[in-house]
């Protein structure tokens, strides 16, 4: 039971997967999962909500963060070096003179958001993953070409593996798969 | 004021026919929508306006004879300001035809609408024009020996004059032509017109943005002729553009045409941006004058710093035209909403014409920027009641959205962009 991934369901074309993720979600699931050749117009909205407020903000949310640390890092930087640790006398401008901390401070922060951005939407995504469990099904591989499918994980809590067959064959799916980890 | 324009005008059929198309598509009713959308009643009289326009007019009359210079800067302040807004509508209007856009559509008129108020503000200039001598230092012969040469030939009254002129017989000339062509298309049968105006507002973009630099050069630059800047023409334009955004989506949600909360999370983005292009330039500037600290240069800044009241009112800047927009903006929530629009869009309007004012007053010398306040406000009265009049009476005389128009359902499609 333990090493049960999840019930991979395929599906002719995506009028069929529209229909089958109603059905499926109307029963009760939670955590599916969708995989198509191609986007399908209203997927998204279907897995959001047509509501703005679920749409995740983890990654802004994140970059925002990161942004600031880069800020208030850069702005310790400099201010460390050019009143603390080098003293310097420009044009008999005070040491801390905030205008011209401006441009390595905006260029930083830039940075720091630029680069937290890419690996934090890395982490979200879990990747670099090296393999998946449902790599192991052969017919998945028709889902770069014709094929849709629809993926229950097993850590849904109302993951039953024969209800749950069962449940996938009733909404109109071509054939149904136990994915196993391995 | 604000209230005449709220209760504008009643809805026609085919905005009604509009709107209800909407409405099939609204994602969820939002509070301001319907605050908008209150029974209609049409504004029969705008003479108050007049009235209220002529009251004030006779209040600065009082305040220019007793202090001619301060009542002259006070309306200088609100010309520049009132006159911005005009530009940035225009600048706005003629980009939205020259890159054929489809979202802005249904929001065109109401900046179509401020940029016909142009004429108007040629004659309003004639009070500039009057009060020139107490404006400009360079309008006396004794200043003139000091300039270099090409100032000599640059800041004379006589040309000065004829190049007023010149930028207004622009402005007019090409805002009469594109307001007409799309005023007119609301009746046409084909989009022959639109093809037209895609076509002309290639040169008057050009036009305004040569027209735009200098006329800043000539008003607010030579305030202090023996300062100059390269890049104040392009200071003032992200100016015009961030008040002329700010009045369109004031307008545009005061007339309340159709729209969905798309069109505000556009307009939001622009507002953003234009904010941050804004502290850009103006940060530009300051940076390298700062930084070279040269004795003809510093000047602007040593006159807007150099009293404990106007260097505070300079922190004050920062702070509510970059730190608070920004912080404001950067959430999705806030650009996706009527509300924080329409805030948004009247703090900016706010704060840039206290910007303007930066610009204009410490000229004088005073050396606290409340000083006489009441001269400024009388001239801004005078110009905003006759601005939002001429608005009012545009808005009764014609669609309120472009009717004809090849984009509309574009634009009423407007979608979101991730």
């Amino acid at each position: 039971m333990n090493n049960i991934y999840g019930m991979l369901a395929e599906y002719e074309d995506q009028g069929t997967i529209f229909e089958g993720l109603t059905k499926i979600r109307s029963l009760g699931y939670k955590k599916i999962d969708i995989f198509s050749p191609f986007p399908i117009h209203g997927m998204e909205e279907m897995f959001m909500g047509k509501s703005l407020k679920r749409q995740s903000r983890k990654l802004s949310n994140t970059v925002f963060g990161f942004g600031m640390v880069g800020f208030l890092a850069i702005f310790g930087l400099i201010t460390w070096v050019s009143v603390f640790n080098y003293p310097l006398n420009i044009g008999g401008r005070p040491l801390m003179s905030f205008p011209a901390f401006i441009p390595p401070m905006f260029e930083i922060t830039i940075l720091f958001s630029g680069i937290t951005t890419v690996i934090t939407m890395l982490y979200l995504n879990g990747l670099p993953k090296w393999h998946n469990p449902l790599f192991n099904s052969v017919k998945f591989k028709r889902v770069t070409d014709d094929r849709f499918f629809l993926l229950i994980y097993a850590t849904d809590c109302r993951f039953n593996s024969t209800q749950t067959q069962i449940d996938l064959m009733k909404s109109n799916a071509l054939s149904v798969e136990v994915i196993l980890k391995d | 004021m604000i209230m005449a324009l709220y209760r504008l005008y009643p809805p026609s059929e085919a905005e009604m026919r509009i709107r209800l198309r909407r409405h099939g598509r609204t994602r969820r009713p939002q509070p301001y929508e319907n605050l908008f959308q209150v029974t209609p009643t049409t504004v029969k009289r705008d003479s108050f306006l007049m009235l209220l326009s002529m009251l004030f007019l006779t209040y600065w009359i009082i305040c220019w004879i007793s202090i001619p210079t301060r009542a002259s800067f006070g309306y200088l302040f609100a010309f520049i300001s009132m006159l911005t807004c005009v530009l940035g509508s225009s600048f706005f209007v003629l980009i939205q035809h020259a890159v054929r856009a489809g979202w802005s559509v249904i929001a065109r008129r109401s900046a179509e609408f401020i940029m016909e108020t142009v004429s108007l503000f040629a004659i309003l200039f004639l009070l500039v024009v009057i009060n020139m001598k107490d404006l400009y230092i360079w309008t006396d012969p004794s200043c003139n020996f000091e300039l270099a040469s090409i100032g000599m030939f640059y800041l004379n009254n006589v040309f000065w004059i004829i190049r007023g002129i010149g930028y207004f017989l622009v402005w007019i000339i090409s805002s009469k032509y594109i307001c007409q062509k799309s005023f007119n298309q609301d009746q046409a049968k084909n989009d022959s017109l639109s093809i037209t105006m895609q076509k002309a507002s290639y040169i008057f973009l050009l036009l305004y943005a040569y027209t735009t630099s200098f006329a800043s050069f000539d008003w607010v630059m030579s305030l202090q002729p023996h300062w100059f800047s390269s890049i104040f023409g392009i200071y003032f334009f992200a100016t015009c553009f961030l008040t002329g955004l700010a009045s369109i989506c004031f307008i545009f949600l005061l007339t309340r045409v159709p729209s969905n909360t798309n069109h505000m999370y556009d307009f939001g983005k622009l507002l953003f941006g234009f904010t941050i292009f804004w502290t850009y330039i103006a940060f530009s500037q300051f940076m390298l004058i700062w930084y070279s600290d040269l004795p003809e240069e510093i000047g602007f800044y040593t006159t807007r710093s150099n009293t404990e009241e106007w260097w505070r009112m300079s922190f004050y800047l920062i702070f509510f035209n970059f730190i608070v927009p920004f912080f404001f903006l950067i959430r999705k929530d806030n650009k996706w909403h009527y509300g924080p629009i329409f805030f948004m869009s009247m703090w900016t309007l706010f704060f840039q014409f206290i910007h303007i004012y930066w610009l204009i007053m410490p000229i004088l010398g005073e050396e606290k920027w409340w000083y006489s306040l009441d001269c400024d406000f009388s001239a801004m009265m005078i110009v905003m009641a006759l601005f939002i009049r001429k608005i009012i009476r545009s808005c009764r005389k014609y669609e309120l959205y472009p009717k004809n128009d090849p984009f509309l359902e574009e634009s009423l499609k407007c979608e979101k962009i991730h």
